[in-house]
């Protein structure tokens, strides 16, 4: 008789453990980044192997990009950049001209807005990349890939109706996951998305990217094995002189990526002064292109066998000094045409150049130090000060190479150039401005950002005649504070859950019920030229979590959530 | 929470418990009439076309025999009511009708509106509530009926 209170006070004791577990929406979240983990990795693979298809068609070789260029005849060089480029600019110019005002960049989806990537620009823009990096353009894969990565984690989270904040997780963790899956690189991946795109390496955001990342990782070594992506002979430890030469190192890539970023901004504003339709500026590049490859067939694409070849210690210092002219200048004009891609490898290697070239001119001055270690260490060190992510490079360096050895003037040299680089601009890489050019809207100065320019369309809203269970079906749909009425001569108002909360469940008994006859006409509504100081005004005065953007003959065109206006102005304050 | 005080529960301003009229028209009008008689509304006829108005977006009558004619006003202060029962029965755009729930609603108490409606409904989806309502003859006996079951206040 004993026995069985003692049980059930064990199972008491077990339920109240659960109860304590508390699984909560940020638990589940973990469990949406696994899923995204999966769908980021899958599409980045498959952009990947789409890509080396339509190299294929190009080349008729399944080798890296060097190798296929290399394998090709002289003028089949200067034809096939050619080709690519120009269908690169049709695609782009006649595809995107149809879909129109669509968000395409994940990071401003990431950073504000609802989390929705647009599916046909993304579409559209991926296929371009596609023809424009197979065509031998001297650009990398990261931008094209992230894009269709964050496109797939966008298009789940819209199908499973999560919230805003949620939404924009998501695609923060396709991000992550086709970062990590395409660089086998969990680490580098989750944490470039905290540095790059959202900003901040906070453990509420890094939980999810970690988890995407990992999954992806793990989905890419079931699919076709997981190496490190550079092979390097082992890496030798470093004594207190090396770190010296490490250091000054870190200072020289500061200083070389600022001029990095000064030449690929200033080689897009040189394409846009020819004032040439999209197409024909692409065209353009893609000739420029195709003229060096006939004597160079080793500046096509990103530069991946290449990094691999000067670690390695194939090249003499002659050879990769030319090198270091030729793509720099490729990838300026890959760049500055206007090609769809990345500048993540191509930076990757100039960086390496960089670090051979001066691990060379040590020896000259007889300080022992290893060339090709030198060119590994450099390459984490530039990446950090063009991309303002330092936490990303190191990890991503070590990921890279898997020696434990380069941690240490790793991370010396990484954290020297970031700083070097940040005392002479703001400006990454990744920067609006230079992916984008001077026009993107939150490079503006705070007065002149209207809600025009940060309004989500397509909000939510009843008619006026919809009936109390059509309302409480919304409400129940998709968890909000309120939904808009609107009457056929234009918005009427608002229905604010606080008010009807407590009715949705037995709506049924309320269906004489009408949305007119509960709706509250006194909403605040706001303009299209309603600039953001105005705006902030026009919430103090009421409790609503968003608000109606009407146009000037009264209809409803949008809404702006008030944590928009924050995010907004947070992310201003960020970019300086 | 600062600011939001309880609405004043709905008034019972007009009962009629044997009324004939012709058509919907004529009981929104007269049962408008009672309700601005006993002092809740100020001008009836613009009440009665607001009601009917709003018939026309989507008819009140519940399949039950139950028609809930309302319409908004600005500057009511409390919700009221005038109910009548209809012993002939009346075509309320094709639902036939023999109970009428007149109610003028404020414009800012959705939530008092909604739970009216609800507590009407599902009192009278109960047949033995329905019944016990139509039979009772004594205007007194009626408003009591009214009073314990859908916690209406007597005028």
């Amino acid at each position: 008789m004993s026995r069985k209170p003692w049980r059930s006070q064990r199972l008491l004791v077990g339920l109240r453990l659960l109860r304590n577990l508390r699984i909560d929406e940020r638990h589940t979240l973990l469990l949406w980044a696994a899923v995204c983990g999966v769908l980021g990795a899958l599409a980045a693979l498959g952009f990947k192997e789409l890509t080396a298809w339509v190299l294929f068609l190009f080349t008729g070789s399944h080798e890296g990009f060097v190798d296929a260029f290399s394998s090709i005849p002289p003028w089949q060089r200067l034809v096939v950049p050619i080709v690519g480029a120009l269908i690169c600019g049709l695609i782009l110019q006649f595809g995107t001209a149809r879909v129109k005002s669509q968000n395409t960049d994940y990071m401003e989806a990431v950073t504000l807005g609802d989390g929705v990537v647009g599916f046909r620009s993304s579409i559209i823009r991926s296929l371009a990349a596609m023809f424009a990096i197979a065509g031998g353009e001297s650009i990398g894969r990261e931008g094209p890939l992230v894009q269709i990565a964050a496109l797939v984690s966008s298009l789940w989270g819209r199908l499973r109706h999560l919230p805003p904040a949620r939404m924009r997780m998501m695609v923060a963790c396709g991000a992550a996951a086709g970062l990590a899956g395409v660089y086998h690189s969990p680490l580098g991946g989750a944490f470039f998305v905290a540095e790059v795109v959202i900003g901040s390496i906070a453990m509420e955001t890094l939980g999810p990217l970690l988890i995407a990342s990992t999954v992806s990782a793990l989905t890419v070594q079931t699919l076709e094995g997981f190496d490190p992506i550079y092979l390097f002979p082992q890496f030798s430890q470093s004594g207190p002189a090396d770190i010296g030469a490490y250091a000054i190192a870190g200072i020289a890539m500061g200083l070389a990526s600022f001029v990095w970023i000064r030449l690929l901004s200033g080689s897009k504003t040189a394409f846009k002064r020819l004032h040439l339709p999209l197409w024909a500026r692409l065209t353009l590049g893609g000739l420029l292109i195709g003229l060096i490859a006939m004597r160079h067939p080793e500046i096509c694409g990103n530069g991946k066998s290449l990094i691999q070849g000067i670690l390695a210690d194939q090249y003499t210092v002659t050879a990769i000094a030319i090198l270091l002219g030729l793509k720099v200048a490729a990838t300026c004009i890959s760049f500055g045409s206007g090609a769809i891609g990345g500048v993540f490898t191509p930076s990757l290697l100039v960086g390496s150049v960089l670090g051979f070239l001066f691990g060379a001119l040590l020896n000259l001055a007889h300080f022992s130090i290893v060339p090709a270690e030198m060119a590994l260490i450099s390459m984490g060190a530039f990446l950090a000060a063009a991309t303002n992510a330092p936490a990303m490079s190191i990890l991503m360096i070590f990921e890279m190479s898997m020696q434990y050895q380069v941690v240490l003037p790793l991370m010396v040299s990484t954290v020297i150039a970031y700083a070097t680089a940040r005392s002479l601009s703001r400006r990454g890489l990744y920067s609006h401005s230079l992916m984008h050019g001077a026009r993107g809207v939150l490079d503006r100065p705070l007065g002149q950002i209207t809600i025009a320019d940060m309004m989500r369309t397509q909000p939510h809203y009843v008619e006026s005649d919809a009936s109390f269970p059509v309302i409480a079906g919304a409400f129940l749909r998709e968890p909000r504070q309120e939904i808009w009425v609107h009457a056929p001569f234009g918005f009427m108002g608002s229905i604010r859950l606080e008010e009807v909360g407590p009715f949705l469940r037995d709506s049924a008994s309320a269906e004489t019920v009408l949305a007119m006859d509960i709706v509250d006409e006194s909403t605040p509504r706001l303009a299209p030229e309603t600039t953001i100081a105005e705006a902030f005004k026009v919430f103090a005065g009421t409790s609503l979590t968003r608000l109606p953007v009407l146009d000037a003959d009264g209809v409803l065109i949008g809404e702006v959530p008030r944590s928009d206006i924050f995010l907004t102005i947070s992310e201003i304050a960020r970019r300086g | 929470m600062e600011g939001t005080q309880q609405p004043a529960a709905p008034v019972l301003g007009a009962l009629e418990l044997d009324l004939h009229v012709p058509d919907v028209a004529v009981a929104v009008t007269y049962l408008s009439a009672q309700l601005s008689r006993a002092g809740w509304i100020e001008d009836s006829t613009a009440f009665a076309d607001a009601v009917m108005l709003r018939e026309q977006h989507g008819s009140t009558a519940l399949p039950i025999g139950v028609a809930l004619p309302h319409a908004r006003l600005g500057n009511l202060s409390r919700i009221a009511l005038a109910y009548a029962h209809c012993p002939e029965g009346l075509d309320w755009g094709g639902t036939r009708v023999d109970l009428i729930f007149l109610v003028a609603v404020p414009k800012i108490q959705a939530t008092a509106y909604l739970a009216l409606v609800q507590q009407l409904t599902k009192t009278l989806r109960s047949d033995k509530h329905l019944q016990e309502l139509k039979s009772l003859g004594d205007g007194g006996a009626c408003r009591a009926w009214l009073q314990r079951h859908l916690n209406l206040v007597l005028a």
